[in-house]
């Protein structure tokens, strides 16, 4: 094979190198200038033309090769191949380019540019032939009723081929991608016949093969077959270009149809399902899903529930905005009106089996319905195909699912109907969990309200009792008439009032917190002193244990609700008493840190087993290792510390060691000191 | 001797704080609910220099007694200190106006302390 490099003034040294790594039946020669080309003898099987750094000289000598060797097809070699800097060259007649960086294709650009000669030479037409009729792949070419100008605007050039290409060749392989059975039932069609060039995912296959220099290397197009079905191809092409038009195109296709509808439904399902695992709020998720669905499977979406009265529609979406109006005013109609489509959905939610209709005549349809407004509306949406499957849960047909498709979309098939019904259960399990978690939050909403009214009524007596005996008590300070042991229990009685007294409290506190009706009354407090206080509080009632306080000197100031942050340092340092029931020492330090307040009550008792600590705080949970020290308690107490600190914008963090004794951390904002003159 | 009149539907509690303040020297007097308390105050010779009053009775509860009262030229005067189990005593209470507000149980000595401002001897 005889190659001809054009290169002024010198060739770059790694194209001689890749010059010399060509098969070793090649030979080339170099020529500088026009004098050179003359003076070459055969005609080359190609001709390569280095870029080189300027415009001009490369172009006059492409001219010039083709004039001295109009066959031999021109090889571009160049640094650069943005579209815009290619594109100047395909017009000026170029058949290929490789970049300077990949000249690793030189070999093989040069081999498909020398092989239709080779294949003239070489191959018979009859054996070339046999080989495009055998293939699976579609073999085409598009010629241009009208040669495209690449100059046009990149609009005006997707427009001109839709309009223009006519199928001149393809193989029967090809034939049967469309529904045909053999090529020539084929030959002729128009590509806009084949595909809409206006949907934007032909538009950009279009686009990207102009952009690309006319050629492309796998870009699907989406057509459709006799039938009306879509259909994806992957497509392969080159275009060939004569005197700067595009005449005609060459390529393959391969039908990817099954792998593309494959891929989507697999989308379609996991888009559902991250839809549907979040499902608590549950009227937004199934409209969402809806609208997952149209337009992905259906032109409109109804989603009924299953309700002691009939169906209720829980979502109704149309892909284009002015049908959805008929949709809703169609919802709002047969929500009271026993009518289609609530007939039809009726009666998949009492067979529980799905409804499909792949071909629906729409006349018939009509004639069932009778006369008024709905049918009206119907007529109008127009559904041509339609499947109402049934939502079931638990053994129980919820609700229904309906898809529907108007003209000019292919009908439902029978695998879009197994889709539908593993759609429509995957909505069921979903809208079966958010009735299940209304029920439970509904629950607990009752069960708090029930706290609260129980609080007020154990509080009444409770009220006489304490206030009788704090009676008691004054009258015997007054005038000492009870003996000093009827005086112990008459204390007893008080405390043991109190104790019960906090412990309602604390149960009021926690389903207030919970129910996020907890109301502060702030002011700004130093809460060095009202620990201090505290300590100072609990000291004469100490028996087994010292409290070691170390506040420093300075205020601590936060803002916040003083009877709140009493109740919870007294909680915790109560706790720290109540957890370590053989004694020692609880520490309290209190400091400043960064613009924080930070409190640590440690203490030296039962401590928390390592698995349990992150669950402390959780309403009613209490640590397993309490039970073998014989501590009794509600699992209220940290849960309504950490409400009222959250309220103030204050953290808790626990760490223990089992057996050793536990510290609590509280971080609370400091409050900025007013500014005093 | 200073009258109180103690409106409460709990009898013990009525009990309760009519043994109080017998020992604290005051005259009381104890009904069941808002109603017999109007009736009582519009009867009555001479008018309590305070009333210890309930919020949640049967017929006429705290707030609606408070309402007439106010509404009555005869009765606005009469400084009133609230006595509630509610949990959201403190706020029912501000929405009132000015009134006194302890929460049940009752700190009997705070109690003491709010009478003798009230209502100074």
């Amino acid at each position: 094979m005889f190659l001809l490099l054009l290169a002024d003034p010198a060739p770059p040294p790694a194209v001689l190198a890749a010059l010399a790594r060509m098969p070793t039946d090649t030979a080339w020669a170099l020529a500088a200038d026009r004098a050179a080309l003359d003076a070459v003898v055969e005609a080359p099987a190609v001709v390569l033309l280095d870029a080189g750094l300027s415009w001009a000289v490369p172009q006059q000598l492409l001219a010039a090769a083709h004039r001295r060797f109009p066959d031999s097809p021109v090889l571009l070699l160049t640094a650069r191949s943005e579209p815009e800097l290619i594109e100047p060259w395909l017009r000026a007649g170029i058949a290929d380019y490789v970049r300077l960086d990949d000249l690793a294709r030189l070999p093989h650009a040069v081999g498909c540019l020398a092989a239709p000669r080779a294949t003239a030479h070489n191959l018979s037409e009859e054996f070339y032939q046999m080989l495009v009729a055998q293939s699976a792949e579609g073999i085409w070419c598009f010629e241009l009723d009208l040669p495209l100008d690449l100059a046009l605007p990149l609009e005006a050039q997707i427009a001109h081929i839709a309009g223009n290409a006519v199928l001149v060749e393809c193989n029967d392989a090809m034939a049967r991608m469309y529904g045909y059975a053999r090529a020539d039932e084929l030959l002729g069609a128009r590509l806009d016949s084949m595909l809409d060039p206006n949907d934007p995912r032909n538009a950009a296959y279009l686009q990207a093969f102009i952009r690309n220099g006319y050629r492309l290397v796998e870009a699907e197009s989406f057509e459709h077959d006799r039938d009306g079905n879509e259909r994806v191809f992957l497509n392969s092409l080159v275009g060939t270009i004569v005197d700067g038009r595009l005449v005609r195109a060459w390529g393959t296709q391969r039908d990817i149809t099954a792998r593309v509808r494959d891929e989507r439904e697999q989308d379609l399902r996991a888009a559902t399902g991250s839809l549907l695992a979040e499902a608590l709020a549950y009227e937004a998720t199934i409209n969402n899903v809806a609208r997952l669905l149209v337009p992905a499977m259906a032109d409109y979406c109804l989603i009924h529930a299953a309700g002691p009265a009939g169906s209720q529609q829980l979502t109704a979406v149309h892909r284009e905005q002015a049908a959805q109006q008929l949709l809703d005013r169609l919802g709002a109609l047969t929500s009271t009106e026993n009518a289609q489509p609530a007939h039809i959905i009726g009666e998949v939610l009492r067979t529980g089996s799905s409804l499909f209709q792949p071909e629906v005549s729409l006349e018939e349809t009509l004639a069932a319905l009778g006369e008024g407004e709905a049918m009206e509306l119907f007529r109008q949406l127009g559904p041509r195909s339609y499947i109402v499957a049934p939502l079931r849960a638990r053994g129980q047909v919820q609700g229904a699912l309906t898809l529907a498709r108007v003209a000019g979309r292919p009908p439902f098939d029978r695998r879009d109907l197994a889709l539908a019904e593993e759609l429509a259960g995957r909505c069921a399990v979903a809208l079966d969990n958010a009735t299940l978690y209304r029920e439970a939050r509904d629950a607990l909403q009752a069960r708090d309200e029930l706290l609260t009214i129980a609080s007020h009524e154990l509080r009444t007596p409770l009220t006489a009792i304490l206030g009788f005996t704090s009676v008691l008590q004054r009258r015997n300070a007054r005038n000492t008439r009870l003996d000093e042991r009827d005086a112990h229990i008459l204390g007893a009685l008080a405390q043991q009032g109190e104790r019960l007294e906090r412990l309602i409290s604390m149960v009021l506190d926690q389903a207030r917190i919970a129910a996020g009706r907890l109301e502060l009354t702030r002011e700004p407090l130093d809460l060095r002193a009202l620990l201090l206080l505290l300590a100072a509080q609990l000291e004469p009632s100490l028996e087994r244990h010292q409290i070691v306080v170390d506040v420093g000197e300075a205020p601590l100031l936060v803002e916040g609700d003083r009877l709140r942050l009493e109740q919870v340092f007294l909680h915790l340092l109560l706790n720290a008493l109540k957890y370590s029931p053989r004694g020692g020492t609880i520490r309290m330090t209190a400091r400043q840190r960064d613009a924080r307040v930070e409190v640590q009550i440690s203490d030296q008792g039962i401590g928390v087993p390592p698995a349990e600590l992150s669950r402390l705080g959780q309403r009613f949970f209490r640590a397993t290792n309490v039970n073998s020290h014989q501590i009794s308690g509600t699992g209220i107490g940290l849960y309504v510390v950490q409400g009222i600190l959250a309220a103030h914008a204050g953290e808790l963090r626990i760490a223990s060691r089992e057996g050793e004794g536990t510290t609590v951390t509280v971080t609370m904002p400091q409050a900025v000191a007013e500014a005093s003159t | 001797v200073i009258q109180v009149l103690v409106v409460d539907d709990d009898v013990a509690i009525r009990e309760m704080l009519l043994s109080l303040m017998e020992d604290e020297g005051y005259a009381a007097v104890g009904v069941g609910d808002g109603q017999e308390a109007l009736d009582y105050l519009r009867g009555a010779d001479a008018l309590p220099q305070a009333i210890l009053l309930d919020l949640m009775m049967p017929r006429l509860d705290g707030w609606a007694f408070y309402a007439a009262q106010q509404a009555d030229p005869a009765l606005a005067a009469i400084p009133v200190i609230v006595l509630s189990a509610r949990p959201d005593g403190a706020q029912q209470v501000a929405r009132l106006g000015q009134v006194q507000f302890l929460s049940k149980p009752i700190d009997l000595t705070r109690l003491v302390e709010l009478l003798e401002q009230v209502a100074p001897a």
